[in-house]
């Protein structure tokens, strides 16, 4: 159960939710991708022997960059 | 693929050149305390991942001087390790550079040897000593962390709680630019729009207070405003006063913003005055209506000397009835004689007397005498009926002197309400105007500091404003979706793995800790937390307890490391156990002794331990196993013999 599996099973076991739920489809290709942004950056910090703290601030800190993004354009 | 030997050069605790043979089921390392156990469980690590990641925490420099022995004058590190199947790794590094924890040394020689992650070895081989202390002594929050790691979910977890959190956080985020932006897009209103808007108020004012442009401009100045204000004020005390009412308005001061003060309270203030100035003027109505009907009925003196009178007259009346009554006994009487008598002649005088005419006489005279008192009768009947009128008369002038008494004392009666209603009409049409006057002079006062002080946003500001809000609400509402989604499912996820380890959990759990109620258990994660469900034996499911006691804790990361190890996918068929006893009891190290006997059958087991008493239930347990002695340490390294009880 090495991280990247935990973290890709994870990410399965969404998309999967997220294909039953009604969304529009540009909606669900936004939402996919944003899942996979999160999951390979919680997978790169994990690699680097990242604990949950770690993550989660990771994830946090990369949704972040992209409302600064936002606000910076 | 098994261990078969390990060889180790100027690693931690072995500075001198060491190899150990494994026994293909069970290898165990006895020694006290420093005696280079854990250095040869971290070696073994070391050889096949190459890095020690569990001490990330310690600096560099201090890591360097950790895993080159204190006596290893060449800086090298050696590990080799051969394996069942004939494939080997051998890892060398030289300290010519820092090496980090996390830092792989690459492997110098190798021969078909899989690869392995640092959380796989973690999870499914090597239980370290230092992971089961933490399980015993950290507090609630760190124990769910570790067996979350141990599980290998804890990036699962992070990952939920990270866009949880953000979430929260985008949300304020978002209120408070919505906020900014209708903030702004009130103030890109042009000037000439405020124009508009003032300008039109000033009209609807002139209009409805019949003023001229001069008298307005006069009329919204601060004195003028003040001086309407403290004259408002000052007729309202009056009148209050004369009311009697406690008028509690604020000490006025020459500004505006005590007209607003003023304002605001008089606003509350007025409908109850004027009610109450309504009350007294229906009070006082009431009350000379009131003195009219009393002096239509007459003085009270006058009434009360008819009323003795008529009393008199008919006493007067009873005393003639009663003498008439006497008088009529009389004649009764003087007619019985004479007809029981039936005289011819006076008895006196004795001439002829004629009875039938004196009895007619006296007849008449009876006849004459009833009637009169009858007549009298009447006449009392009638004189009754006049005073008890008489009587109810005065009644209902005490009756009103009494309420016109009553109004007396609780209205100034003499007051002219009338006067003083129009007086605070004239002065409510005096403050509607003052009230109409300072909102015309705010929004002018508005309007000039929106185009003065403030500057305008313009169009393209607003734009990219909006535009940045859009994109913001449509990547939170993405994160929503994700976050539901996650929260929803992220505890099933580890509920899942977990669930995959149930047969072998229920099996291990049988051994080391068998529960009297319990036929299984299974452990659960649920709001945040581990909790061990039992499962009585008629299928119910229980929580036995949050996680766990001391001893528990212990129990359980060995069975959840042995329980993920079987379950393991990847070739390594070795569990390393470092001093797995910590915390039990002689009966729990004698039921793990036994569990570690059966589980030897299915994988290779290393364990190394402190414990001689555990020691000895291993050897009971398994006495085909190898054992090795550290028996003291030296300079060089431990020094090694066989073990046995």
């Amino acid at each position: 159960m090495s991280a990247d599996k935990t973290l890709n099973d994870l990410e399965e076991v969404l998309l999967k939710a997220l294909n039953e739920k009604d969304l529009d489809p540009e909606t669900l290709t936004k939402c996919k991708e944003l899942l996979r942004e999160i999951i390979v950056k919680a997978t790169a910090v994990k690699k680097e022997g990242g604990d949950r703290e770690s993550i989660k601030k990771a994830v946090y800190d990369l949704l972040n960059k992209k409302v600064g993004t936002i606000i910076a354009t | 693929m098994r261990l078969k030997e390990i060889f180790i050069r100027g690693f931690r605790a072995f500075n001198a050149e060491y190899s150990f043979q494994f026994e293909e089921k069970m290898t165990l390392f006895v020694g006290a305390n420093g005696t280079g156990k854990t250095s040869l469980c971290d070696a073994i690590q070391f050889g096949i991942l190459g890095k020690l990641p569990q001490y990330k925490e310690i600096e560099e420099a201090k890591f360097q001087d950790m895993i080159i022995n204190r006596n290893n004058s060449n800086k090298t590190v050696e590990v080799s390790l051969r394996f069942t199947d004939g494939s080997f790794i051998t890892r060398e590094k030289t300290s010519t550079a820092l090496l980090k924890p996390t830092q792989e040394v690459k492997i110098s020689k190798s021969e078909r040897v899989p690869t392995i992650s640092y959380e796989d070895f973690r999870s499914t081989i090597y239980l370290r000593q230092e992971q089961i202390r933490r399980f015993i002594e950290a507090d609630q929050k760190t124990k769910v962390q570790e067996l979350s790691a141990l599980l290998g979910v804890e990036a699962v977890i992070g990952v939920a709680e990270g866009v949880k959190q953000f979430m929260e956080i985008l949300q304020d985020i978002i209120k408070t630019k919505e906020q900014t932006f209708e903030d702004k897009k009130r103030r890109a209103m042009t000037r000439e729009e405020q124009r508009k808007v003032i300008s039109g108020l000033k009209e609807k004012i002139k209009e409805k207070w019949h003023l001229s442009e001069e008298e307005l401009a006069d009329k919204i100045t601060v004195s003028h405003l003040v001086s309407v204000n403290r004259k408002i004020r000052t007729t309202f005390n009056e009148i209050c006063n004369r009311l009697k009412l406690d008028a509690l308005l604020t000490e006025i001061k020459d500004d505006i913003a005590s007209v607003g003060i003023f304002i605001q309270e008089f606003r509350t203030q007025k409908d109850n005055v004027h009610n109450k100035i309504k009350d007294c003027m229906g009070a006082v109505r009431k009350y000379h209506d009131l003195k009219k009907m009393l002096e239509e009925l007459g003085d009270k003196e006058i009434i009360s000397k008819e009323i003795n009178k008529i009393q008199k007259k008919i006493e007067e009346n009873r005393e003639k009835i009663s003498n008439k009554g006497k008088y009529a006994k009389l004649i009764a009487c003087a007619k019985d004689y004479l007809k029981e008598a039936m005289l011819k002649n006076c008895p006196i005088c004795g001439q002829p007397i004629d009875i039938k005419a004196i009895l007619e006489r006296l007849d008449k005279i009876e006849r004459e005498e009833t009637e009169e008192i009858q007549k009298l009768e009447k006449e009392i009947e009638d004189l009754k009926g006049r005073e008890q009128s008489l009587q109810d008369k005065l009644n209902s002038i005490k009756e009103l002197e009494e309420q016109l008494s009553k109004i007396k004392s609780e209205y100034s009666v003499e007051e002219n309400y009338l006067e003083m209603e129009t007086k605070f009409l004239e002065m409510v049409k005096e403050f509607e105007q003052i009230e109409d006057l300072l909102n015309f002079r705010m929004k002018k006062q508005e309007a000039n500091g929106l185009t003065g002080t403030e500057s305008t946003p313009s169009t393209e500001e607003l734009e990219r404003d909006h535009k940045e809000l859009k994109d913001l609400k449509s990547l939170a509402s993405l994160i929503e979706i994700l976050n539901d989604e996650l929260q929803k499912r992220y505890s099933d996820f580890i509920n899942q793995r977990l669930k995959e380890l149930d047969p072998y959990i229920e099996d291990y759990v049988k051994i080391l800790s068998p529960h009297p109620r319990f036929s299984n258990v299974r452990i659960r994660y649920e709001n945040e937390n581990y909790w061990l469900k039992g499962i009585s034996k008629n299928g119910e499911e229980v929580y036995a307890r949050a996680l766990f006691s001391t001893a528990q804790l212990n129990e359980t990361a060995i069975i959840l490391l042995l329980a993920m190890a079987n379950s393991a996918k990847h070739k390594y068929d070795f569990i390393i156990l470092d001093d797995p006893s910590q915390s039990l009891d002689s009966r729990g190290k004698e039921r793990l002794a036994k569990l570690l006997a059966k589980v030897a059958e299915s994988k290779q087991l290393i364990i190394c331990t402190m414990d001689t008493e555990f020691a000895n239930f291993i050897k009971n347990s398994y006495p085909a196993g190898k054992f090795y002695l550290f028996k003291d340490y030296t300079d060089e390294g431990p020094i090694v013999e066989t073990w046995s009880p």
